[in-house]
C-alpha cells in the first residue's frame, strides 16, 4: 500500500478548494472531511504493516524517492510508519475529520472553500511533518503546519487583532525554528563528516547516537548543544516557557481550529520531535533536567493564569499550554511514551472542550466573555454534560482518560523526582481551580446569559462532540496501571521504538499517587464551586483584596507586555504617548541610527563604488569620441609615435 | 652630414616637409587646407623614393629609376586622392555651409 | 667643375623655398595666400627632383601637382568659402601646441634615424630618364602602371557621383 496517500489526498484537496474547484459549502465542506477520512482509512489500512515486521520492531518504511542534491550526494525521502507515527497519524485525522464535520455546521462563511483548503493543508502538512523519515522533510511539514497555522488564525483577515495575531504565531514560530535549523545543520554536519552521507533520517541518527557524545563548546556536549536548540524549536512550536506568547493570541481564530491545530496537532508537534529525538535528550542530563523545568515551569504558569481570565478561549489556551508543559516535562525525564499518550489524551478532551466552548459561543451570539454567560445548562445539555466530561478528564479523575496519562507522568516524577512531583501536583490544584471556574461560571448561576432563543446544536456540530467523549472513556484503558494486570495495550506498541518502563510497578506506590492527585483536584473543584457556583462575584472580590495579585495573573505576569516592550519597535504615528517607554525606544533608536548609517555607506557605499569605476572611465572614454576628426587623428599620430619611439629607442638599441 | 648635397639631407629635407604637412592636417581649421597637408605629405614621400633612388643606384641594376616610377605613382594617386577628397568636401560644404571640420562633428559620441 | 658649388647652392636654395613655403602654408590664415605657399613648395621640389637628375619627374610634378593639383585646390577655395580671410586659422588651443610638440618630437626621431644610417652613396647622374621610365611601366611595373588609370577612372567616375545634386527629386 502506499503511504503517501495519506498526505497527498488532503494536500491535492487543499489545492483543488484554493482554487474554487469546489465552491458551494456542502460540496467544498464534505470534500474536505470525506479527504481527511480517506486519510484515516488509509492509515488504519497500514495497520497491519505494522505488526508484521516481526524483529525489525513493527516498523514500515516506504522510500518515495533520492533526492540528488551533488552527483554523488544523495538524500533519500521517505516516509516512515512507526509506533510513534501510527499514533500521531491517527489522532491527527480522526479528530480531523471530526472537526472537519464540526466545521460544516459551526462557520457561516460566505464562502467555504478557503476554509476548508487551509484544514485540510494544515491536516496535510501535518501527516508529512509526522510521517517523514528525514528531519529535513520533516521540517517542510513542520514550516507547513506554522503556514498554515498563520492562515488560519487570521483567517477573518480584515481585522487588523487577528493579522498581528496570526504574525504573532507565525514570527514566534519561526524563531523557534531558528533552533531547529541549526540542530538539523550541526547533526547533518557531524554525520557528514563521520560517514559520508548525507541524511537526517532518524534510524540513522539514532544508531550513530554515540557520536554525539563528542565534547562541544567547553563543557557542553556535542549532544548537549543539539538538545538545546531543539528544545528551542520545540518551545516555539508547542508553546513553552520563553515562546508561550502566541497561543493565546491565536485564540483569535475560528473556534475549530483552535480545536484542531491548539488542542491536537500542531501544539503537540514538539512533543513528536523530542520523542522522535529522544535519543538526543537522553544523552545528556543538563538537556533533560532542561527540559523538565522548562516543562514544569510552563504547566505552572499556564495554570495559575488560566483562574483569572475571562475569555472562554483563552482560557482554554492557557490550559494547553498548560498541559503542553506537562507533556514536555514527562519528555525531560524519559517518559516519552508517557508524554505521546498524554498527548492523544489531551487531543481528545481539549479538542471536546473547544468544540463545547464553540457551541457556547454560538449559542451566546458570539460572546466570549464568561462574565457575560451563566445558566446554559439548560439551554445546552448535552454540551453541559460532553464538557463536564472534557473537565474531568483534564484534572485527571478515574475512569476517563485523562486520569491514566496524567497519573502516569506523576507517578513517574513521584519515583524520581519528588520536588519537581510537588510542583506538578499543585499544578493540578489550579488546573482544576480554572477548568470548574470555567465551567460553573458558564453552565451554572442565576443570572441568564444573553443567548440565541431558537438555538438548537446542529448535529454536524453534536456528532463530534459525542465521538469525543466517547472515546474519552475509552482511551483511558490503553495504558493501565500496571497493578490491574490488564494488557498494556500503547506501553507495549511503543516499546517498539522508545524506551518505555514496562510494568511492573509497586501496587502501593501506584494508588497513593492517584489518590492524591484525585484529592488535589476535588480540594480545586471544591473551592471552584463554593466560588463561583453562582456567579463571578469572587473574582471582584479577590480583585479588591488582593488587587496587586489579581492584576498579575490576570495580565499573564505582564510577560506579554514585557515582551511588546522589548522586542517590538513601533510605529511613531499610533503610538500611544502615555505608554512611552523613552529608554527602550531610545536604545532601539540608537541601534537603528548606527544600523542605517552602515547600511547606507558601507553596504549602498560598496555598491556605488563599484558602479562609480565603470561610468567614471566611460566617461573619460566618452571624452575621446568627440566626433572631431583632428582629435581622432591626433590620437592615432601619438600613438604610432609611441610606438615608433618604442621599437627605435629599445628594440632596435637592444638589437645593436 | 659633411656635405649639403647628400642623401642625409634629402632625407631630412623629406622628413621636415612630412612632419610640416602632418602639423597641417592635425593642426588646421579649414578642410581645404587639410587638403593641403596631405599633398605635402605624399610629396614628402615622393622625395624620399627619388632621392634613394638617384644616390643609391647600383641597389638594383636594371631599374635604377624604380623610385622615379613609384615617385609618378604618388603623383597620379595624389591627383586622384585630392580630386575625391575636394568632391566630398564640397558636397559637406552643400550640407553644413561651412569647412570649418569642427563643425563637422556628426560622427561625436 | 662649378657644377659641384653650383649644385650645394641651389640644392640650399631650392630646399630653403621649399621648408619656408611649407611653413607659411601654415602661418597664412588666408587661403589663398596658405595655396601660394604651396605652390611655391612644389615648385621647389620640382626643382630638387630636376637637381637629382629626375628631370621627368620634376616636369611632370609642375605639371601635375603645381598645375593640377593646385589648381583644383584652388577651384574648391573659391567654391566653399564666402570669404577666404580667416577660414584658414589653425585651432588656438593647447592641442596646437602639443601637436606642433609631438611634430617635432616626431621630427627628431627620425633626424636620428636617418642620421645614424651608414649610407653608402652615388652622386647622381644626370642622363635622361624618360627612356628608363617608360621601359619600366611597361615591363615591372605594367599592373600597377594599368591600374592607376583603372584607379583614376574610378576616382573620377567617384568625385562626380558624390557631387552630383539629385535631380529626381
Amino acid at each position: 500500500m502506499y503511504l503517501f496517500y495519506i498526505i497527498i489526498l488532503p494536500l491535492i484537496t487543499a489545492v483543488l478548494l484554493r482554487w474554487h474547484v469546489f465552491d458551494n459549502k456542502k460540496s467544498a465542506g464534505v470534500i474536505a472531511c470525506c479527504s481527511v477520512l480517506g486519510s484515516f482509512v488509509v492509515v488504519l489500512l497500514h495497520t497491519r504493516y505494522l505488526f508484521m515486521a516481526g524483529d525489525s520492531g513493527a516498523m514500515y518504511f516506504e522510500k518515495l524517492w533520492e533526492w540528488k542534491i551533488l552527483p554523488d550526494v544523495t538524500m533519500p525521502f521517505g516516509l516512515r510508519l512507526d509506533a510513534i507515527s501510527y499514533v500521531m497519524c491517527l489522532l491527527v485525522t480522526f479528530v480531523g475529520f471530526l472537526i472537519h464535520v464540526y466545521s460544516l455546521g459551526y462557520m457561516k462563511l460566505k464562502e467555504y472553500s478557503r476554509y476548508f483548503s487551509y484544514l485540510n493543508l494544515f491536516v496535510a502538512m501535518m501527516l508529512l511533518l509526522v510521517l517523514s523519515d528525514q528531519l529535513l522533510f520533516m521540517f517542510i511539514g513542520w514550516e507547513g503546519v506554522g503556514l498554515s497555522s498563520f492562515l488560519l488564525i487570521g483567517f477573518y483577515h480584515q481585522s487588523h487583532k487577528n493579522m498581528n495575531a496570526a504574525k504573532k504565531a507565525f514570527i514566534v514560530n519561526r524563531i523557534g525554528d531558528l533552533g531547529l535549523l541549526l540542530a538539523m545543520i550541526l547533526l547533518l554536519a557531524i554525520y557528514f563528516l563521520e560517514s559520508g552521507q548525507f541524511s537526517l533520517s532518524v534510524l540513522t541518527l539514532e544508531t550513530k547516537a554515540s557520536l554525539l557524545q563528542a565534547p562541544g563548546i567547553g563543557d557542553f556536549t556535542l549532544i548537549g548543544i543539539v538538545g538545546v536548540l531543539l528544545f528551542f524549536g520545540v518551545c516555539g512550536k508547542s508553546a513553552q516557557m520563553p515562546l508561550y506568547m502566541w497561543l493565546p493570541d491565536a485564540m483569535a481564530g475560528p473556534t475549530p481550529v483552535s480545536a484542531l491545530m491548539h488542542a491536537a496537532s500542531m501544539v503537540t508537534a514538539g512533543i513528536y520531535l523530542m520523542s522522535r529525538m529522544h535519543f538526543i535528550f537522553d544523552g545528556s542530563v543538563f538537556v533533560s533536567h532542561l527540559v523538565m523545568w522548562v516543562g514544569v515551569i510552563t504547566a505552572l504558569f499556564g495554570s495559575t493564569v488560566a483562574i483569572f481570565q475571562r475569555d472562554i478561549k483563552k482560557i482554554l489556551a492557557f490550559s494547553t499550554i498548560s498541559q503542553l508543559g506537562y507533556m514536555t516535562l514527562a519528555c525531560g525525564i524519559g517518559a516519552y511514551g508517557v508524554a505521546l499518550f498524554h498527548v492523544l489524551t489531551h487531543g481528545v478532551f481539549k479538542a471536546l472542550l473547544f468544540l463545547s466552548a464553540g457551541d457556547v459561543i454560538k449559542a451566546c451570539k458570539g460572546n466570549q466573555d464568561i462574565y457575560l454567560m451563566g445558566n446554559l445548562r439548560h439551554k445546552l445539555p448535552r454540551t453541559h454534560v460532553m464538557f463536564w466530561m472534557g473537565a474531568l478528564s483534564l484534572v485527571g479523575i478515574f475512569p476517563l482518560a485523562g486520569y491514566f496519562s496524567k497519573d502516569l507522568i506523576l507517578f513517574h516524577l513521584f519515583t524520581n523526582h519528588f520536588g519537581v512531583y510537588l510542583l506538578a501536583l499543585l499544578g493540578v490544584f489550579f488546573t482544576s481551580c480554572y477548568i470548574f471556574r470555567l465551567l460553573y461560571l458558564v453552565f451554572y448561576g442565576n443570572r441568564q446569559a444573553d443567548t440565541n432563543q431558537e438555538y438548537r446544536t446542529p448535529i454536524t456540530m453534536l456528532f463530534p462532540m459525542v465521538i469525543l467523549s466517547i472515546l474519552l472513556l475509552m482511551l483511558g484503558w490503553l495504558w493501565v496501571p500496571s497493578f490491574l494486570h490488564l494488557p498494556e495495550v500503547l506501553p507495549e506498541f511503543f516499546a517498539t521504538v522508545l524506551p518505555v518502563e514496562l510494568g511492573h510497578h509497586l501496587v502501593f506506590k501506584e494508588l497513593i499517587v492517584g489518590l492524591i492527585s484525585t484529592v488535589f483536584a476535588a480540594t480545586g473543584f471544591f473551592l471552584a464551586r463554593k466560588f463561583f457556583l453562582y456567579g463571578p462575584k469572587a473574582d471582584f472580590w479577590i480583585a479588591k483584596r488582593y488587587p496587586r495579585f489579581y492584576r498579575l495573573l490576570s495580565h499573564q505576569y505582564y510577560l506579554d507586555e514585557l515582551y511588546y516592550k522589548a522586542f517590538v519597535f513601533e510605529n511613531h504615528d499610533d503610538r500611544d504617548p502615555n505608554e512611552d517607554n523613552a529608554f527602550t525606544n531610545s536604545v532601539l533608536h540608537v541601534v537603528a541610527v548606527f544600523k542605517g548609517l552602515i547600511d547606507r555607506y558601507f553596504i549602498d557605499g560598496l555598491v556605488h563604488w563599484f558602479a562609480w569605476i565603470p561610468m567614471f572611465l566611460g566617461s573619460v572614454y566618452a571624452k575621446i569620441q568627440n566626433g572631431q576628426i583632428q582629435s581622432y587623428l591626433r590620437w592615432i599620430t601619438m600613438g604610432s609615435l609611441i610606438s615608433l619611439l618604442y621599437w627605435f629607442l629599445w628594440i632596435s638599441k637592444a638589437g645593436q | 652630414m659633411p656635405a649639403l648635397f647628400s642623401l642625409q639631407s634629402y632625407l631630412l629635407l623629406s622628413a621636415m616637409l612630412f612632419v610640416i604637412g602632418l602639423i597641417i592636417v592635425l593642426t588646421k581649421n579649414n578642410a581645404i587646407q587639410i587638403i593641403m597637408g596631405i599633398e605635402l605629405i605624399f610629396n614628402a614621400a615622393a622625395i624620399n623614393f627619388v632621392a634613394f633612388s638617384c644616390f643609391r643606384p647600383h641597389l638594383l641594376d636594371t631599374l635604377q629609376m624604380s623610385g622615379q616610377v613609384i615617385a609618378i605613382f604618388v603623383i597620379v594617386v595624389a591627383a586622384a586622392d585630392a580630386c575625391a577628397a575636394l568632391a566630398i568636401i564640397l558636397s559637406l560644404f552643400r550640407v553644413f555651409k561651412t569647412t570649418r571640420i569642427q563643425n563637422i562633428n556628426r560622427l561625436k559620441g | 667643375m662649378f657644377s659641384e658649388e653650383i649644385r650645394t647652392m641651389v640644392f640650399f636654395g631650392a630646399g630653403m623655398m621649399t621648408l619656408i613655403s611649407a611653413v607659411l602654408i601654415i602661418f597664412f590664415n588666408n587661403l589663398l595666400h596658405s595655396a601660394v605657399a604651396l605652390f611655391f613648395t612644389l615648385v621647389g621640389i620640382a626643382i630638387l627632383y630636376i637637381l637629382l637628375g629626375a628631370d621627368f619627374l620634376g616636369i611632370s610634378q609642375v605639371l601635375v601637382y603645381a598645375g593640377g593639383v593646385l589648381v583644383l585646390i584652388i577651384f574648391g577655395i573659391f567654391l566653399t568659402t564666402p570669404h577666404v580671410d580667416e577660414l584658414g586659422s589653425a585651432r588656438k588651443s593647447i592641442a596646437t601646441w602639443i601637436t606642433i610638440g609631438f611634430g617635432f618630437l616626431l621630427f627628431r626621431l627620425l633626424a636620428k634615424m636617418i642620421l645614424q644610417m651608414p649610407w653608402v652613396t652615388k652622386i647622381p647622374q644626370s642622363r635622361p630618364t624618360i627612356n628608363s621610365i617608360g621601359n619600366l611601366f611597361l615591363s615591372k611595373y605594367l599592373l600597377p602602371f594599368e591600374l592607376i588609370s583603372v584607379v583614376l577612372l574610378f576616382v573620377l567616375i567617384g568625385s562626380i557621383l558624390i557631387i552630383r545634386k539629385d535631380l529626381r527629386r
